[in-house]
């Protein structure tokens, strides 16, 4: 790149008060999505502390109850800590500390999972919020939508008029005279955009992570990703600008143009998308899926006829002494039945919306705004891919506590305090950490270097033609 | 008709137009001669309302056009320098918006004789002005200048894309106006078509009038010498 | 001479090639857009009227039960869409779909769409209240941004002014061209959206087609305010290139960042509980007692006193009915004080987040075209709570049914009593009637208010640009 084109380009833009509004723009941009972020981060943050501690609160409950008893006093509330079914575990879904850098798909996550004899594969992950949906369909202010929607369009500002101004001022022929050519020119013009506005905006935010958010340090990798993600997304924007500028049109059409490409990309495609996979690969419906399970569930209770049992597991403390554990394990009979009875009508459900996440994995590459997105939740570890590692945890962790509990409730025991001592515990600690998309990156800049390889193309045949004529 | 009254005119400071008097009566034709920037466009705007003067005033038929602009504009016609029209409506069609604006609902036939007056061939008027020539735009500008059927006409540069020979039907046409009781007041550079066609010429320098003379006294060639005279100094 | 002047205009946007252009895109993508919002609809009513049937059938065919065992079997309530929602689905993907109707627990809406969609969703669903809150506010910007700029560049500003053209009728005309043109490009949609409307209603056909009525009116109100507007900021703006640059930098904040930063603002001005907490808070509540009301525990034993010396039996047993089903009922009740003190103070924050989004409004007229939107739709928070409301007073008359049979027809320890088909058709059905247009316009009188503000403003900032406008571009 030529120096003295950047310097001199950095310096215009900041003399033209144009380059000192869109870096004020974007400063501001970046303070309130960062803000928003930390925001929320610290409340999924409470939200998980809130869950384990509830979870310890419910273990210590029992011990205290066992303990009571032991000492000869009447336990506090309802006694069912000597029963194999108390041992029941709320988990909370690990929160990534790069939250604040894209809340992603992070808050329709579930927040919790519930694990233990009874508990059913299909309603385990806990979802309900009582978020604001007002809130949450207009949309978050955090820092991928700033790098998504507003770094595009302050870019734009400074790049629209690349050549056009060139022409327009009526420098454009000393221009065309220098030995560096056309494109090495453009490219340095753009360079000084790039390195005002794509360079901080793609660093500063990891910076603030790393103050801000205890844990981001451990995160090496997906802080990279993301710088690399932003500045890819900043070089394809600048290689669009510089292609339309080598069009040779007026600035104000320029500028049409590339809003209509910076339209179509970020708002028009990715709604159209989901429009359009909606209409050819809809999910199946979540009523008849309740329907189909209420159905099930029906048939297979009849065929118990155990309708006591259904009354008891309900209100344990109205059961006579004696007999219990028999008919926790006919209850764990009929639960069994019924799951498998549910289980295809939700598995085929899944299935479905695995299909539709894997069209979107396919279609991304048909927006740059989408790639990014999806890039950026994935390496701020809030894309509902990262919850896999978590649901894997649960599933095995479910299995331990069922071989746990289980055995106790067929050999008819009562808990003691040393069983609890034994309990299965959680692993705490982060899952297995989820492989980065760094495709994401090539999604980025294969387009850019199409446009720049176009973009060469057209400046050097404007070149000879200048030359010639 | 048109009267300046110690007409003056000043951005920041910087005078365009300093202490203007002038006089054009029904029925004469003045011509503002002088160099680029020496307050002639800024005199015409001052007379269309389109700048509001710094001292002074200027009178359309008797009243103080910064009194009632829109009801000075109406009783003026004017044609513009760079005559601009709607790129994407014939000539005919642009003639008949501002003419109808104008207050007047002529028909399409009358509406072609303004422009075969104003001299734009026939096979030109239903095309889109968007491909017309400087010179064929003047002329558009021209009919809607006589369609408006005002009592004064101000005009900035009117020959300035015509060929020879539109220019010498524009004299003509100019001299029938006249002859019906039609004021104008002609900002130009043209010594020759000021001599022929003016009843007087004012020379302008640096927004002052610092000469008045009629155009019957006087030669071309002396017309020519005076004018550089003043030029100089 | 406002309508010559309105004729000309007209003919000049037809033939322009980018109002062709727009009308063809907006057109595809509102045609597109509606037929969805109908198709999806119609989808998911006959899912609703199956599923409704299905649990019906599952209500009734539940076997020989002890009529409290019923209240935890439970029943589903499936909500309802609206015909109107096909022009704007406003929350639905983020509200629950259904609600689990069970004995002790008011439980909240399973089963949003959202938790089930790929990231694409936060980009923003395509329905035609998209179309019309976003992007046509985009081409009328860009339609007439240099409305007066530009022909002052051009030079037939001037041409036109020294005719004597007040500027009043000018604005007057060139907005009423303007405003045609796009009745035009928008009719063919408002037929197609008419007629869907029509094939979409069943019973409620009136009701449906004032909504949408009422709804068109409100965006005719956003589009002409931002017709104003835009023809203004040309008449004041020095270049066309700037009149572009203010104008689009007006439809950024006030579609993109006025409402994303206010959402957030909301949330820090008036914090609802996070979920843990308030599960705490009403588990406390329902063991404590609340407001002066006395534990459970302590009632339980209150009530059993108060029995057995009505009664004058020594013993629980001795008891004529049952006293398990009372002390359920009681439970039940606290329980429902308990809710409700605890949902309305979550209402009460939403409430007042709500009231932070109407506030920014005056900054930002597309928050006030979406809040009316949603609401005549039908699909917003308000509509959800009518709903919600209205099966919570089902799940507690039902609930009390169940308890009162078994208190009644049973004696305290015997847990034999059951009941069976027939008590279970007896039962009665959760009917919901949708409120009409006027409630639904009365909820959102601050929205159409703030809108003919916009309008209003809009306007008299134009009248006031115009006049003061210049018809050369001065030095």
């Amino acid at each position: 790149m030529l120096r003295p084109v950047v310097l001199h380009e950095l310096q215009q833009l900041m003399r033209d008060r144009v380059g000192v509004v869109v870096l004020l723009l974007l400063g501001l941009a970046l303070a309130g999505g960062l803000t928003t972020g930390l925001t929320m981060q610290r409340k999924q943050q409470a939200i998980h502390a809130g869950v384990q501690a509830e979870n310890a609160r419910h273990f210590q409950e029992m011990r205290a109850q066992l303990e009571a008893v032991a000492a000869g006093r009447k336990p506090k509330g309802f006694f069912f800590a000597n029963r194999p079914t108390a041992v029941r575990y709320t988990i909370a879904r690990p929160v990534s500390p790069l939250t604040v850098l894209s809340l992603g798909d992070s808050e329709l996550m579930p927040a919790s999972a519930e694990v233990g004899l009874f508990s059913s594969s299909t309603t385990r992950f806990q979802n309900a919020s009582i978020d604001n949906p007002q809130n949450q369909h207009i949309g978050r202010f955090d820092t991928a939508f700033v790098l998504i929607y507003i770094l595009p369009l302050l870019l734009l500002a400074l790049t629209y008029n690349l050549l056009s101004v060139e022409r327009e001022r009526g420098t454009l022929p000393l221009l065309l005279n220098q030995p560096a050519g056309l494109l090495r020119i453009l490219l340095s013009k753009s360079l000084a955009s790039f390195l005002l506005l794509v360079v901080p905006a793609a660093v500063v935010p990891p910076a603030v992570t790393l103050l801000a958010s205890p844990g981001a340090a451990g995160h090496f990798a997906n802080l990279a990703l993301f710088v690399l993600l932003t500045l890819s997304y900043g070089v394809f924007w600048i290689g669009a600008a510089l292609l339309v500028n080598l069009l040779g049109l007026r600035s104000a059409t320029n500028a049409l143009l590339l809003g209509s490409l910076w339209l179509t990309m970020v708002l028009l495609l990715p709604a159209t998308l989901q429009a359009a996979l909606d209409a050819f690969y809809p999910l199946p419906s979540r009523i008849e899926l309740i329907s189909q399970a209420r159905v099930a569930e029906v048939e297979n209770s009849q065929k118990r006829k155990e309708i006591a049992d259904r009354f008891y597991q309900d209100h344990p403390e109205l059961v006579p002494a004696g007999g219990k554990e028999n008919r926790t394990l006919d209850f764990y009979a009929t639960f069994l039945e019924t799951e498998k009875a549910v289980h295809p009508v939700h598995a085929h459900f899944e299935q479905q919306l695995s299909a539709q996440q894997a069209w979107v994995r396919r279609l991304q590459f048909l927006s740059p705004a989408v790639i990014f997105r999806e890039g950026l939740a994935a390496a701020a570890g809030t894309h509902s891919a990262n919850l896999a590692g978590f649901r894997q945890q649960i599933d095995a962790f479910q299995t331990q506590v069922r071989d746990f509990v289980l055995p106790r409730v067929v050999q008819a025991r009562e808990l003691t305090l040393a069983d609890y001592a034994v309990a299965p515990v959680f692993p705490s600690g982060s899952a297995r950490a989820v492989s980065l998309p760094w495709s994401g990156l090539i999604g980025l800049l294969f387009p850019s270097a199409i446009l720049i390889a176009l973009a060469s193309r057209r400046a050097a045949s404007i070149e000879s033609i200048f030359l010639k004529g | 008709m048109l009267e300046a009254i110690r007409l003056s005119k000043s951005y920041n400071g910087v005078p365009a137009l300093t202490e203007l008097n002038l006089k054009v009566d029904a029925g004469e034709i003045f011509c503002l001669l002088g160099a680029n920037g020496a307050g002639k466009t800024t005199t015409i705007n001052l007379f269309l309302g389109f700048l509001k003067p710094s001292d002074g005033s200027a009178l359309v038929g008797g009243k103080d056009v910064q009194a009632d602009p829109l009801a000075a504009r109406r009783q003026v016609a004017y044609i513009p320098e760079q005559v601009m029209l709607y790129p994407s409506f014939s000539g005919l069609e642009n003639l008949q918006y501002f003419s109808a604006l104008g207050g007047h609902d002529y028909s399409p036939a009358q509406l072609r004789t303004f422009l075969f007056e104003a001299g734009l061939p026939e096979e030109a008027i239903s095309r889109r002005v968007g491909g017309y020539s400087k010179g064929m735009r003047q002329k558009v500008g021209i009919a809607i200048a006589l369609a408006k059927q005002a009592r004064a006409i101000l005009m900035d540069e009117p020959t300035s894309g015509l060929d020879p020979k539109a220019s010498n039907e524009f004299s003509r046409l100019l001299e029938q106006v006249s002859k019906k009781g039609v004021c104008v007041l002609m900002a130009t550079h043209d010594l020759f078509r000021a001599k022929e066609v003016g009843h007087r010429v004012g020379i302008m320098k640096h927004g002052r009038l610092v000469a008045t003379l009629g155009t019957a006294e006087i030669s071309h060639l002396d017309l020519e010498r005076t004018y550089l005279d003043h030029m100089r100094d | 001479m406002t309508l010559t002047i309105a004729r000309k205009e007209l003919i000049g946007m037809l033939r322009d090639a980018r109002f062709r252009i727009c009308c063809v895109v907006v057109l595809l993508l509102l045609g597109a857009a509606l037929l969805t919002g109908f198709v999806s609809r119609r989808a998911y009513e006959q899912q609703r009227a199956n599923a409704v049937k299905a649990e019906r059938h599952a209500w009734v065919n539940q076997g020989e039960a002890n009529p409290h065992s019923a209240a935890h079997f439970g029943r589903y309530a499936f909500k309802p869409l609206l015909a109107a929602s096909l022009l704007d689905k406003g929350l639905n993907s983020y509200l629950g779909q259904a609600v689990y109707i069970e004995g002790h627990v008011q439980n909240p809406f399973r089963h949003r769409p959202a938790e089930d969609s790929t990231g694409l969703l936060q980009f923003g669903e395509m329905t035609g209240a998209a179309v019309l809150q976003y992007l046509l506010p985009l081409v009328i910007l860009l339609l007439t941004f240099n409305a007066f700029a530009g022909e002052r560049e051009q030079g037939t500003l001037r041409q036109l002014l020294s005719l004597g053209v007040p500027p009043a009728k000018l604005l007057a005309g060139k907005a009423i061209g303007i405003v045609t043109a796009l009745a035009a490009l928008l009719l063919p949609a408002a037929v197609l959206g008419a007629f869907l409307m029509q094939q979409a209603t069943a019973g409620d056909a009136s009701q449906s087609a004032l909504r949408l009525a009422v709804m068109t009116g409100a965006y005719l109100l956003y589009l002409l305010a931002f017709t104003s507007l835009s023809l203004g900021v040309s008449a004041s703006a020095a270049t066309s290139r700037m009149a572009l640059l203010v104008l689009l930098g007006f439809w950024v904040s006030s579609s993109l960042l006025v409402p994303r930063a206010a959402a957030s603002l909301a949330e820090s001005f008036y914090p609802t509980p996070i979920l843990p907490e308030f599960l705490k808070e009403v588990n406390e509540d329902m063991e404590k007692g609340i407001d002066g009301h006395k534990p459970p525990g302590e009632k339980e034993e209150e009530l059993k006193q108060t029995l057995l010396k009505k009664y004058n039996v020594k013993s629980e047993k001795d008891l004529p009915i049952n006293l398990t089903g009372l002390i359920l009922q009681e439970s039940e009740e606290h329980g429902n004080l308990v809710f409700d003190k605890h949902f309305r103070q979550l209402r009460d924050a939403y409430g007042k987040q709500y009231g932070v989004l109407q506030a920014a409004s005056l900054v930002s007229p597309l928050l006030a075209v979406r809040s009316f939107s949603m609401g005549l739709a039908g699909t917003d928070l308000w509509h959800h709570h009518n709903f919600a409301d209205a099966a919570e007073a089902y799940r507690r008359k039902w609930v009390k049914r169940l308890n009162d049979d078994m208190t009644n027809n049973s004696r305290t320890g015997d847990f034999s009593y059951k009941v069976g088909r027939t008590f279970w058709e007896a039962t009665e059905d959760f009917k919901y009637t949708p409120p009409g247009v006027g409630e639904a316009l009365r909820t959102q009188t601050g929205s159409l208010l703030l809108l003919a503000g916009w309008l209003l403003g809009s306007i008299l900032f134009a009248a006031w640009a115009v006049r003061r406008m210049s018809a050369i571009e001065e030095a």
